[in-house]
């Protein structure tokens, strides 16, 4: 499958392209819905009104492609002298956010990233929203983030007692113990348990 | 021989007798329910009606930080004084670094393009935006469709609208067919004309919320030109697509996962960032809304 690059906005990171013989335009964040079917009138449209410029080069699949439209949007950012953001102050852009976007976002820390003992992540989320003027003023959600706060800290004082346990645990297991910390142990023996069997059953 | 140049939007003027002539046929030809159905349609558009522009994230950046919404001209023309600053260019070599880098741009179309804004007095200061009623514009080329308030429209000295983009439909073996313009073309008093003219059909197969999708789309629009400055206190409220928006929080979430997120990524989030607080710190309104 190779594809053509017809024209590149470098500034948008958009594209034109030629597959099997048919014109599409290609544009960020790069997922199924952003590879739209187009025509010549559309590619003369873009051409004559927008950021395009006339390119030709090859890829042989859409990894490659998308990875050149985003090295070249990067490379145009830096020409024009933006600066890569701080991560941090990013995390900001949260006061944009939809409701129902803070709703995803605690459920990510509450179903993946708690169960996952990925606790940091969890509770800098969960920080992060309480402070928000929407969550403030939603008493459901300010509770639920509050309770995500929670959860992180209990399960954090489980894991140090877990770990404060050494005398069974290092009889039972003295290979285990020699190569890895036992917290480091306690968190797998946590994660195989809540998402998964370790050896398959029936065989 | 040095050619004349056209007032374009002397020409929109003129053919206000045209449309009144040809509206009046048409509006003749209806029946009582086809008339009532066009005169709702030209009192949403009279009442509703403004200009639009979709962009990326860069150029809106560049907008609300510069003030003014600038042309490919005056983008060019930026560029080149910015490396005449650095003293990468010769000021005398200006023009020709401006002219061999739309070229470059513009290529093969380029040729419709200059024919279409060479014709005309001031054209290559004729600031391209879409008639809009409502919609989200022409959201395939930009995730944001800037609505520009009404009222400072109706104080531009000049505006023009034309049946369709003007470069593809208007210009042929490097000429602006001016016959086939000169009826497709229309000033702001007469722009309810020109729209019902174009759209009878489609304003009577589809119900009402679908007309905002009818006038402005990814595929076809009434183009609105003018000279004036757009400037940032024009904007009324930037419309953003709900996939481009979900695309902004999804990665917000994959760093706050601590997962790799990439450069451009990192750029998009941070110009969203600068984008909305610019918004904020001016009142002006946005809002989230589905692609057409």
């Amino acid at each position: 499958m190779k594809i053509k690059l017809i024209a590149v906005a470098p500034y948008d990171g958009w594209a034109f392209i030629l597959k099997d013989d048919h014109v599409y335009l290609l544009r960020p964040p790069y997922q199924a819905n952003d590879l739209i079917e187009s025509s010549e009138k559309d590619l003369v449209f873009a051409i004559s009104k927008y950021n395009f410029q006339e390119c030709n080069s090859s890829f042989d699949n859409f990894e490659e492609t998308i990875d050149f439209l985003e090295e070249k949007y990067v490379e145009a950012m830096e020409k024009s002298g933006f600066s890569l953001p701080d991560t941090e102050e990013l995390k900001s852009i949260l006061q944009y956010a939809s409701e129902e976007i803070l709703r995803d976002f605690m459920d990510k820390a509450e179903n993946e990233l708690i169960p996952l003992r990925s606790l940091d992540a969890a509770e800098s989320i969960a920080l992060e929203l309480i402070q928000l003027e929407n969550v403030k003023k939603n008493q459901t959600m300010f509770k639920r983030a509050v309770n995500i706060i929670k959860k992180c800290q209990h399960k954090r004082n489980e894991l140090k007692r877990l770990s404060k346990k050494p005398d069974k645990f290092s009889k039972k297991y003295p290979n285990a113990i020699k190569m890895y910390t036992k917290k480091s142990i306690y968190e797998s023996m946590n994660y195989i348990c809540s998402t998964r069997q370790l050896l398959p059953v029936g065989m | 021989m040095v050619k004349e140049k056209i007032d374009l939007f002397e020409l929109a003027e003129k053919n206000s007798e045209y449309l009144r002539e040809q509206y009046k046929q048409l509006n003749d030809k209806c029946s009582e329910s086809q008339k009532a159905l066009l005169n709702d349609f030209s009192e949403k558009l009279l009442q509703g009606w403004t200009l639009s522009v979709n962009m990326s994230d860069c150029p809106l950046v560049k907008w609300l930080d510069t003030g003014h919404y600038i042309n490919i001209y005056e983008l060019k023309d930026s560029e080149a004084n910015e490396l005449i600053d650095i003293g990468g260019l010769d000021s005398s070599e200006k023009e020709h670094a401006v002219e061999r880098s739309l070229k470059k741009r513009l290529k093969q179309f380029y040729e419709a393009r200059k024919t279409f804004d060479t014709a005309f007095f001031n054209g290559k200061k004729f600031k391209y935006t879409a008639l809009n009623i409502g919609g989200i514009g022409a959201s395939r080329y930009g995730p944001y469709c800037i609505i520009v308030e009404r009222a400072k429209t109706e104080c531009y000295s000049t505006l023009a609208f034309i049946k369709e983009d003007s470069a593809i439909n208007y210009v042929e073996n490097q000429q602006v067919m001016l016959d086939r313009l000169s009826h497709d073309i229309s000033d702001k008093n007469c722009i309810t004309l020109l729209a019902v003219i174009k759209h009878k059909t489609d304003i009577e197969t589809n119900p009402i919320e679908k007309w905002p999708v009818i006038i402005c789309n990814n595929n076809d629009y009434i183009e609105a030109i003018t000279t004036d400055d757009i400037l940032s206190d024009h904007i009324k409220c930037v419309q953003i697509t709900r996939t481009f928006y979900n695309s902004i929080f999804n990665s917000l979430k994959r760093q706050f996962s601590g997962q790799r997120v990439s450069k451009e990524k990192l750029y998009r989030m941070s110009f969203f960032k600068h984008i909305m607080s610019e918004l904020k710190k001016r009142g002006i309104e946005w809002e989230v809304v589905n692609e057409n």
